[in-house]
């Protein structure tokens, strides 16, 4: 049986495609022509190339070739969790770093991150985690002088050098 | 240049044996983490390098600047995640390898194209060096805008199997190519008010986003990046590595001129590796007799993006020696270690100095040598990566990876950015919106609107410029050559069959 298409998921791309272009073309009304030739030119081109894949996504929903909804995006369905999961602890620490700093935020995130994925055993967890986050630590922090914000355990580390 | 010099080159540059080392193993690492390249790793280690003796600094440099260009093509290879932006075309195929199982064999093929495309285009180099200097004044924006559409056409080759979901990605990417300021105004585009994004979208957070984030978003559903793990026990001793030896001996020709493309691009003061390996990448699936397996795990695509990305390294050095107009930033930086020890680049420099100037390029070709021996060993204890668990591989590529974002302009913004294109990659993933066409729009988008908006001011306005010079109509009718002859090949193939 011939695999059925999401209409809602082959819209997406489009239409943070058209979203994109609709502001490009905003944001350079009224400027110079050099400012904005390429932008308008590829932007037409994709916002007619945009309206030819709703009008074949539409056609493909009329003659049953396609479902409502967003399919594949959320299949399978045990994986949504971890990937919701792992997007919010990325986020999350994102946020918290620069207060964390690179050492304690990776390592918090690292153990929340493994305990989602499955992995079980306390111990198990904080090992990996400690020894991922020192790694990192050292490569970013020691050897590149990456700049990445400190925090509390950068600012002890460093008062216990001096 | 003398017999005699080239002896008395090789001799010297031979006992910094241990600076070639350090710069090696130094210059992999770096090219091996996202964020980091040749250029940040230069300034940092710049009151280092300015200590030391000339020869001795450009030993360091130069192995490590070459060195980056090889390792930025093993976590491609390995996790999908192109250490430095030249080395995204790479992915295109070394990726699909690895989920074959045959990581090692993908890993010892980029290496050795790395650095034979290397040593060749550093050979032609040494002995075309003031044919070669000239080379970058012939090609100038006119000219870049044909050899960036010999890049960009690639969007509509990989788009072959929905053209239309094709051609939305990279017109996608090339309008996320134009966020910022333009090139001549610096009127803001849509920035969505963020002054982080005036200079553009950042390229290695959006690197980290569509490749890394996206890809390890898909990873979760398996339980391992090797979609056949059953044979993994033999699959991981030298054989890959003595077969893709074998393989690289037999496409020899192939590593030499997509080295030469490289050569070629790197002498043009601006351009560089991404565009090169991507033009390379092109022109080798062009000309291929089985283009279809492009995409796929071709070994031929793996050779041609690295060959391409590696052999801009000593055509970056050209401008820089024979003009002293740097061809890249990483060459500004090597520029300024020379003046501060007294050196004055330009054509004088090589009847002044030739042993300085020469031994620049003989460095190179030592540290290549040196690099091969180094590394194909261990590609077979690299490749043993894939055999980690995606419980484990997720979370640290997602995490340690978004941290690399940070370390090109040190925003914690383009943490963020990473994340956006994250969820873009893996939206685009599963929806079969071709990930690498967003890509190259993103890449070559900037680059090609430079160009192009340039090339336009100069004739104020006039698109006739585009055919004013003898080398650019001749690109322009290679252009035409390249695209018409596979849809020929493929109509004599149709027309054979049906006989």
């Amino acid at each position: 049986m011939e695999k059925r298409s999401a209409a809602g998921a082959e819209l997406l791309i489009p239409m943070l495609a058209l979203g994109l272009t609709t502001y490009f073309l905003y944001s350079v009304a009224g400027v110079e022509w050099q400012a904005k030739a390429n932008g308008v030119i590829v932007g037409s081109l994709l916002l007619l190339l945009i309206a030819v894949q709703v009008v074949r996504v539409g056609m493909a929903l009329a003659a049953g070739r396609a479902e409502r909804g967003f399919g594949a995006i959320l299949l399978p369905r045990e994986a949504t969790p971890k990937r919701l999961g792992m997007l919010a602890i990325t986020i999350v620490f994102v946020a918290l770093v620069p207060y964390l700093g690179l050492a304690l935020g990776l390592f918090v995130a690292l153990s929340a991150a493994f305990y989602l994925m499955g992995i079980r055993g306390v111990p198990r967890v904080l090992a990996v985690a400690l020894a991922v986050s020192i790694a990192s630590s050292l490569l970013f922090t020691v050897a590149l002088d990456s700049g990445l914000p400190k925090g509390p355990v950068e600012n002890l580390i460093g008062r216990l050098v001096r | 240049m003398t017999w005699d010099l080239l002896g008395q080159l090789f001799a010297a540059q031979f006992s910094l044996w241990w600076i070639f080392w350090i710069g090696i193993t130094a210059g992999i690492v770096i090219g091996f983490l996202p964020g980091f390249n040749a250029e940040n790793t230069l300034i940092m280690l710049l009151p280092l390098t300015l200590a030391m003796p000339v020869e001795h600094a450009f030993a360091f440099m130069t192995s490590l600047y070459c060195a980056t260009h090889l390792g930025g093509g093993i976590p491609a290879i390995l996790v999908r995640i192109p250490g430095t932006p030249g080395a995204a075309a790479t992915t295109l195929d070394g990726y699909p390898l690895t989920q074959q199982g045959r990581g090692q064999f993908a890993l010892v093929l980029s290496f050795v194209a790395s650095v034979f495309s290397g040593l060749i285009a550093t050979l032609v180099t040494v002995a075309m060096l003031p044919l070669l200097s000239t080379m970058g004044l012939y090609l100038r924006s006119v000219e870049m805008v044909v050899v960036m559409l010999f890049g960009l056409t690639l969007i509509a080759v990989i788009a072959a199997k929905d053209v239309l979901k094709g051609l939305i990605a990279g017109l996608f990417g090339l309008m996320i190519g134009m966020i910022g300021t333009d090139h001549i105004y610096n009127t803001p585009r849509a920035t969505f008010g963020f002054l982080e994004l005036y200079d553009g979208v950042p390229l290695v957070p959006a690197l980290i986003g569509l490749f890394a984030v996206g890809e390890a978003l898909m990873m979760i559903e398996r339980r391992m990046i090797v979609k056949d793990v059953s044979g993994r026990k033999t699959s991981y001793d030298y054989g890959q590595t003595l077969e893709a030896l074998r393989y690289s001996v037999t496409r020899w020709w192939h590593i030499v001129w997509t080295g030469l493309v490289g050569l070629v691009i790197g002498i043009v003061p601006g351009a560089g590796a991404s565009i090169a390996s991507f033009v390379a990448y092109q022109q080798s699936r062009m000309w291929s007799k089985e283009p279809e397996k492009y995409g796929t795990g071709a070994p031929d695509g793996v050779i041609a993006a690295e060959g391409g990305n590696n052999g801009v390294c000593p055509g970056t050095l050209v401008p820089m020696m024979a003009l002293g107009v740097p061809g890249g930033s990483t060459a500004a930086v090597m520029m300024i270690v020379l003046q501060y020890h007294g050196m004055t680049m330009g054509p004088t420099l090589f009847n002044e100095n030739p042993g300085l100037a020469y031994g620049v390029f003989v460095g190179m070709l030592i540290s290549y040598l040196f690099m091969i021996l180094t590394i194909v060993p261990l590609a077979r204890y690299m490749s043993r990566i894939v055999l980690i668990e995606t419980t484990y591989l997720v979370p640290v590529i997602i995490l340690v990876t978004v941290v690399a974002a940070f370390s090109e302009r040190q925003y914690v913004f383009d943490m963020g950015v990473a994340i956006v294109f994250g969820l873009i990659g893996y939206i685009a993933h599963k929806t079969e919106y071709h990930v690498a066409a967003i890509l190259i729009g993103v890449v070559l988008g900037p680059l090609f609107e430079k160009y192009l908006v340039r090339a336009l001011r100069i004739s104020e306005g006039d698109p006739r410029i585009f055919f004013s010079s003898g080398i650019a109509n001749g690109l322009w009718v290679l252009l035409a050559l390249s695209l018409l002859y596979p849809v020929w090949r493929a109509w004599r193939r149709k027309k054979r069959e049906a006989r």
